[in-house]
């Protein structure tokens, strides 16, 4: 059998590796630039789309892409919720304990869901408005798009760095 | 401990530690896992290498900004072998509070 050079017992193991996947996780947790620009390139890109320049709807979705990528950069990991694949898991026990850990998840997502749909709703309504003469309705969407996203991700990212911090949970 | 469960190379701290580290992730750059551990690259290499000797972890080395770089990820033989590890420590941990 190989040898050992580790003398501690098993609680302090077990609480070692815990606390290494914890910091793991607040490590992917990004911060509240991320979820500016995040948000920025939402709103931004739902403000163009509402004033129908569509050029610009590209270049504002770039600087979610942008800042995906810096994010990634600067830390390593993918920012938590925005990995290309099911992403950063929070137990040792990941499916038995499965939808209790999703549920903050599927509320913001649903949340967001509904906050999304419910302004492409009405997208017509605002262009009807806008060729009215109201030229800053496409303005105003963009702002409370970009602003829910803003609280959105401030909030859910509070919730994560609360779960996983280590001093909340000792 | 002779439980088939329990995992020796593993149960080191430091190799623990990276384990532990990589679970959540799909992949870590080398530099990141080294100042998250607070260890030397050296140290850190030997570890990484005894891992992958029993395929727990591979390194998958690219360029970017032409900088040399290396990512570490776990094998799904190594998330096994962790998430045993962690169980049988568990089974260990329960045991020992009945008692």
């Amino acid at each position: 059998m190989m040898s050992t050079d580790s003398n501690l017992n098993p609680h302090e193991s077990f609480k070692l590796a815990r606390d290494m996947q914890r910091l793991s996780n607040l490590k992917a947790i990004p911060g509240n630039w991320f979820c500016f620009f995040v948000s920025l390139s939402m709103g931004l890109s739902f403000g163009f789309l509402c004033n129908q320049q569509v050029v610009w709807v590209f270049i504002s979705i770039a600087i979610f892409h942008i800042t995906l990528y810096i994010q990634k950069r600067k830390t390593g990991l993918w920012p938590f919720g925005f990995a290309p694949f099911m992403g950063q898991v929070n137990s040792f026990k990941p499916n038995r304990s499965f939808w209790k850990k999703m549920k903050m998840n599927l509320a913001v997502q649903l949340i967001s869901l509904v906050i999304v749909l419910s302004l492409c709703a009405s997208y017509v309504d605002i262009l009807e408005f806008r060729d009215k003469g109201n030229w800053w309705v496409p303005i105003a969407s963009g702002v409370i798009m970009g602003l829910a996203m803003f609280i959105i991700l401030v909030n859910s990212n509070s919730y994560f760095r609360n779960k996983y911090s280590v001093q909340n949970n000792e | 401990m002779s439980n088939s469960s329990f995992d020796e190379l593993i149960h080191a701290p430091i190799r623990l530690k990276i384990c532990s580290f990589l679970s959540p992730t799909g992949s870590v750059e080398f530099p990141i896992i080294r100042d998250m551990l607070q260890v030397s690259d050296s140290v850190l290499s030997k570890h990484i290498k005894q891992l992958e000797n029993a395929g727990y972890v591979k390194q998958r080395k690219g360029s970017a900004h032409g900088h040399k770089r290396s990512w570490v990820y776990l094998t799904t033989s190594g998330r096994e072998a962790f998430k045993k590890h962690i169980k049988e420590l568990q089974k260990i941990i329960e045991v020992s509070t009945d008692l």
